[in-house]
């Protein structure tokens, strides 16, 4: 995704209202905030929408409630207390990969779906490389680790939404 | 090859069901990975299948390396092996055993074992293992890919690595005959009840490690230095730094 790709998404995600999007693509994520809903008289603009990009695995900032918000429903919340989160943790001690060599196609990035049985991920232990499948159909919502990040037992791996 | 009868060699063999020869292919490891994905998306159990290339055009080392596969070359084999998951833990060093016996038995050659199963004589590589898992409802698709370099090498290779012809001393030794006593001795290891406890203290002896040996361990991009302390009942490294033993069970083990 170049920059040109990321300015026409901050567009589509501020005319279509679209609250929030999250995209990773090699290794960074974009997180794209829509337009919250702003008094009446709050001038539109670069306040109400927003790009922000980081590493993948870096925690997000939780989603904080705005008082604009409340006048609307009620958004899901971004995080992993949300029941229609299911989180995918590692079997085992190991380094998190996202694909099966360097030269591979990364497994999966947030927004895929992703069926019972996908693989999401390699935990390398011993020169041994785990493939660790989903176990939930749904959507990939966050992806926790940086590919090559060392894992312990029980570590979130990713949230699917579901 | 006439020097392999593949058929007759099947028919030897007890927990390998089919072999197949396949003249030219990217890579076993990732054939097999196909074949066992394709499988377990239509709910079929994989095949005990050995695939034997005579030549890799993308042989697969760990990470982005390689595994030099000139024609005719080497063993380049990948196994499928189905086993109970609770077994899988200790794999990586009990095929780093199993090729390291298999070199003393046949060949004479004093391979030894750098954590945690690449297979050397004398510091230089001969032989290397890849392993890679799929694990369903308690049972763990295992990939077995193991490389050995069977003719000599070049110069330019023999540098860092060796091979069967370099080290035995002996006549050439036909590459038909290494590839069929190689499954017979992988297949008759399979065959074997696991016992954890036996694969450790043969681990231990085959290690090239001597205690207190100044070693790296690199981890994405992290790295300790320390000295080999030996490995755990888990099978994973242990490293003496800044007055602490590390337990490492990931990443490389860099001998200094």
């Amino acid at each position: 995704m170049n920059l040109k790709d990321i300015l026409e998404l901050i567009d589509k995600v501020a005319d279509r209202n679209i609250g929030l999007v999250e995209i990773e693509q090699a290794g960074v994520r974009v997180r794209i905030e829509g337009r919250s809903p702003q008094p009446a008289a709050a001038a539109p603009g670069a306040e109400s929408r927003g790009a922000s990009f980081e590493p993948a695995g870096a925690p997000l900032p939780p989603a904080t409630p705005s008082p604009g918000r409340d006048a609307q429903p009620a958004a899901p919340p971004e995080d992993d207390t949300d029941p229609a989160w299911h989180i995918v943790t590692s079997p085992i001690v190991g380094t998190f990969y996202r694909a099966s060599n360097p030269e591979s196609e990364i497994f999966v990035n947030v927004g895929d779906r992703v069926t019972k049985g996908k693989v999401l991920c390699i935990i390398e232990a011993m020169k041994l490389m785990n493939e660790i499948e989903s176990d939930i159909d749904g959507v990939i919502a966050r992806i926790y680790p940086q590919n090559g990040q060392p894992i312990e037992y029980g570590e979130r791996l990713f949230a699917v939404r579901i | 090859m006439r020097e392999l009868d593949i058929d007759a060699l099947a028919a030897r063999l007890t927990v390998i069901e089919s072999i197949a020869l396949i003249p030219r292919v990217t890579s076993t490891h990732d054939l097999a990975r196909t074949i066992v994905a394709e499988c377990l998306e239509n709910e079929l159990p994989p095949p005990a299948a050995a695939l034997v290339a005579l030549e890799q055009s993308a042989g697969r080392g760990r990470g982005a390396r390689s595994w030099s596969s000139p024609a005719n070359g080497g063993i380049y084999s990948t196994t499928i092996h189905s086993l109970p998951a609770t077994e899988l833990s200790l794999y990586p060093l009990h095929m780093g055993n199993v090729v390291a016996t298999f070199l003393r038995q046949e060949y004479g050659i004093e391979a030894g074992l750098k954590w945690p199963n690449d297979i050397l004589v004398g510091g230089r590589k001969i032989a290397g293992v890849l392993l890679e898992a799929r694990t369903q409802e308690g049972t763990s698709h295992l990939l077995i890919s193991i490389g050995i370099n069977v003719v000599a090498l070049s110069d330019e290779r023999a540098a860092n690595a060796t091979s069967i012809a370099d080290e035995a001393g002996r006549r050439e030794p036909l590459l038909g005959q290494a590839i069929a006593a190689f499954l017979e001795f992988l297949d008759q290891r399979l065959a074997r009840a696991h016992v954890a406890a036996s694969i450790l203290p043969l681990w231990r002896d085959l290690a090239v490690h001597g205690d207190g040996d100044r070693v790296t361990s690199i981890i994405g991009d992290r790295a300790i230095n320390g000295l080999w302390r030996g490995i755990d009942d888990n099978g994973h490294a242990l490293i003496e730094s800044n007055g602490e033993i590390v337990a490492v069970s990931a990443g490389d083990v860099i001998i200094q």
